[in-house]
């Protein structure tokens, strides 16, 4: 259910990523497939396709479309134990559409709309941007707002129809150091308000130190998030390009966050091929309200949630990056694979998870 | 904690502006490699993405990636 809000969010971020990466981008063609399997049964395949289109209205302009599919099979614990006791295969379609278009010399402005659909969650996004080039393009300054109208569902309970709204504000700001290397700085506040909460998750009460009775979960119904990052990226010796960045997220539920990823990779046979490694750790302290279980001795607590998501926990992730370039119109064929342990020391039903990620996807100049 | 981060922020986000020589086009062939561009692997980094969003308590913040490599 969370995934059409946390990938249509992710879109969203991706589409401001491509805006500011290249405002005068060349045409070209993307597909590509995202495999997730993890050691607790969950295995989601995600093909996805898209395209970058400059077009001319009066002005240089850009518009964007893409698409994707997500279908999951899992036999999760999580599944298993909220929601039935059977296994599910689900599907979730998005379509995604952006344009922007140059105002005047280097600066542009964008909108952007997203729409997610799956069996018990639609989610819907529209945004709009402005980039400036600044500086003789030594500065790319970028500002994004997007608001998000949800509904939230529960599978076989078509009574169950709950709005989730959000606004969302972005900055980056981009500096060329020198010949070498960038700058990244971002702040991204977030505020979402509305039905929060799982519809299937239940939570267990003790009484006297044993299990009672269990009551569907309940969290706040407005959550306030603000996001740090600073990135370094810059070319070293002829032929090694790193990046690095550490991020903090603080919320109004408790929740502090930190993360620390580093790239390296290099450039071989003629810059024809990039291999590449990476590292990622990342760090969390729980909510304020997150509890393994709750003891209902003074009466059932108001907020009350046991999602791992939410409690303290770390995730290790090492990967693999490769890139070739192809002898046909210079398409580039990139393939990935990584590793990521999730750890949850409070969760009283699954302390860890280990899950490989995976993705091969081709770009196609026109 | 938020507040001090966003004062260190600025404060970067000023020294990174102050702080550097003004690179002329011509000077920008380093940064024009796609290995720098930020998502340098696309595909990669939106299925990375996709699953800390939906595995971990929090998100935000995970691109900032401008051009200005005067190949445009």
């Amino acid at each position: 259910m969370q995934l059409s809000a946390a990938v249509v969010g992710l879109v969203l971020v991706a589409t401001a990523a491509s805006a500011a990466a290249q405002p005068a981008d060349e045409r070209t063609t993307t597909a590509g497939v995202r495999l997730y399997a993890d050691d607790d049964h969950v295995t989601v395949w995600s093909p996805s396709a898209g395209a970058v289109l400059p077009v001319t209205w009066g002005r240089e302009a850009v518009v964007e479309l893409s698409t994707t599919i997500d279908a999951v099979s899992a036999a999760s614990i999580d599944v298993t134990s909220s929601a039935s006791p059977y296994a599910f295969d689900e599907q979730r379609v998005e379509g995604a559409a952006a344009a922007r278009v140059a105002v005047v010399d280097d600066h542009w402005i964008g909108v952007s709309a997203n729409v997610s659909h799956e069996r018990d969650y639609l989610a819907i996004r529209a945004g709009a941007s402005w980039l400036g080039e600044l500086g003789d393009r030594n500065t790319t300054v970028r500002l994004a707002y997007a608001a998000a109208f949800d509904t939230v569902g529960r599978a076989g309970d078509p009574r169950f129809d709950e709005p989730r709204r959000g606004h969302r504000g972005v900055a980056t700001l981009t500096q060329i150091v020198d010949p070498r290397g960038y700058v990244d700085l971002a702040i991204d506040v977030d505020r979402t308000t509305g039905w929060l909460s799982s519809p299937y998750r239940y939570v267990p009460i003790l009484m006297g130190g044993a299990p009672a009775y269990a009551l569907l979960e309940r969290v706040p119904e407005a959550r306030t998030s603000v996001a740090v990052l600073g990135r370094v990226r810059r070319m070293i010796g002829e032929a090694w390009f790193v990046h690095a960045d550490y991020r903090l997220c603080r919320d109004t539920w408790g929740i502090t966050s930190q993360t620390v990823s580093a790239r390296g990779a290099t450039a071989l046979r003629d810059d024809t091929v990039v291999l590449g490694g990476e590292v990622r750790a990342y760090v969390q302290d729980s909510a304020t309200f997150y509890q393994p279980s709750y003891d209902g001795a003074a009466g059932a607590p108001a907020w009350r949630t046991r999602d791992r998501s939410l409690g303290a926990m770390r995730t290790v992730t090492v990967g693999g990056l490769a890139e070739w370039v192809t002898p046909w119109r210079e398409a580039r064929v990139q393939a990935s694979l990584a590793w990521t342990r999730f750890s949850w020391p409070a969760d009283l039903y699954q302390r860890g998870r280990g899950a490989a990620i995976s993705s091969l996807g081709v770009v196609v100049p026109l | 904690m938020t507040h001090r981060a966003c004062l260190a922020l600025a404060l970067l986000a000023l020294l990174a502006v102050a702080g550097c020589a003004r690179v002329r086009p011509y000077q920008r062939g380093a940064l024009a490699h796609r290995a720098l561009a930020h998502p340098a692997w696309p595909t990669a980094h939106t299925a990375h993405q996709h699953v800390f969003q939906i595995r971990e308590g929090t998100e935000g913040a995970v691109d900032a990636g401008g051009g200005g490599c005067g190949c445009n």
